[in-house]
């Protein structure tokens, strides 16, 4: 029997790595034979197919027949939104910097649209026991907070420079989604 | 790397403007992403979101994609920072087992379930929680490796660290594992 003070120790380490298939044939050999007349380091190996078996069973869950559709509406999103920020592109001389990011705001505008799409499908039907309804998905006006392109010019100055510092996409998400987070505070203090 | 391997032809072919093989990449790797991502987070909900963004990020590495390793390594690479950036969010929801979840226990209503398959359930339900206790790196390394099946090599081009490292993470995940099943594994 092995030495189970001074052996095990090297052995043990190496039990994962030999039920992996990672260990040079020479390695796994020895560390088979060792596992043979090693009780402990043999019940270890047991115990980590045991695991094996159980990691490989578990059930894997499905993909939603949604998910493919929402990344296309976030592939839209930002396509629309490096299409923007490439059609500015020929004007980065000093002084006409506020044009590209003018382009970059009303592309992510529509972008605003396609997420706004998209986070209206994700919504479930809304269940009778539903704490309170679900404003969003009936919302009249989508991504009201984004501008739409023509709009830029009907703002207040204050306005007008928020949307001009917006660069990405994801400033506009999160525009978007400031009435969504003020509708659930609001139901939640309600 | 010398030939790129199917999926990195896939990607080289949406390279050239095939839209058809981004499609087909998603097909190939959507379920497992996901449930790589699902394991690491226990949380459905934010697993599909981490899916698309993996996928937008390789529809935007479109330019500039050069096949140096499998493709699917780099897919994991990707999803496996999205994951940790994930879980590092300070005000990340607590991860709960959801009743309408994969993994739920049966219910009633659902009939009878053999008493073997039902233990079978709820000793991955278990082996789930307890993988969730893992420190993340450890969980990482053991899922990439013993779930879905990537050499220590590829673990450790997905988790950029070293074969060594990764060893070392399977074997202290997996030991951590046991030890908390005990009576039953």
């Amino acid at each position: 029997m092995p030495n189970a003070t001074l052996d095990c120790p090297e052995f043990e380490a190496d039990l994962s790595a030999l039920l992996d298939g990672e260990l040079a044939p020479e390695r796994a050999a020895a560390v088979r034979l060792h596992a043979s007349g090693c009780a402990p380091c043999r019940d270890q190996l047991a115990r980590f197919e045991r695991l094996a078996g159980v990691l490989a069973s578990a059930p894997s869950p499905s993909v939603a027949a949604s998910l493919f559709a929402r990344l296309e509406a976030r592939i839209a999103m930002a396509s629309a939104s490096d299409t923007g920020v490439r059609e500015a592109a020929p004007a980065p001389a000093p002084g006409r910097a506020w044009l590209r990011r003018a382009a970059t705001a009303v592309a992510a505008a529509a972008a605003g649209v396609a997420l706004y799409l998209a986070i209206a499908s994700r919504e479930p039907a809304p269940r009778a026991d539903e704490p309170f309804p679900r404003q969003i998905a009936r919302r009249p006006e989508p991504a009201a907070s984004v501008p739409a392109p023509g709009d830029l010019a009907a703002l207040p100055d204050e306005d007008l420079g928020i949307a001009l510092e917006l660069e990405t996409v994801e400033d506009f998400e999160v525009i978007a989604n400031l009435e969504l987070l003020e509708l659930l505070l609001a139901a939640e203090a309600g | 790397m010398d030939v790129p391997d199917e999926d990195a032809q896939l990607m080289l072919a949406f390279c050239a403007g095939d839209r058809s093989a981004f499609d087909a990449l998603f097909r190939r790797w959507a379920a497992p992403l996901l449930r790589y991502l699902e394991r690491m987070l226990r949380d459905t909900a934010a697993a599909e979101d981490l899916v698309q963004e993996v996928y937008l990020r390789v529809y935007r590495a479109r330019e500039r994609y050069q096949p140096q390793a499998r493709f699917s390594t780099w897919l994991y690479r990707i999803a496996t920072n999205l994951a940790l950036n994930e879980l590092r969010r300070p005000r990340r929801r607590e991860a709960h087992a959801s009743l309408d979840g994969p993994d739920a226990p049966a219910l009633a209503g659902d009939g009878p379930a053999p008493e073997a398959a039902l233990a079978a359930r709820r000793l991955a339900e278990r082996v789930a929680l307890e993988l969730a206790r893992l420190p993340e790196r450890q969980r990482a390394a053991l899922c990439l490796s013993a779930v879905e099946g990537l050499s220590y090599a590829e673990v450790a081009a997905a988790l950029e660290i070293s074969e060594s490292a990764v060893k070392a993470l399977v074997h202290r995940a997996r030991t951590t594992l046991v030890a908390h099943f005990e009576d039953t594994v």
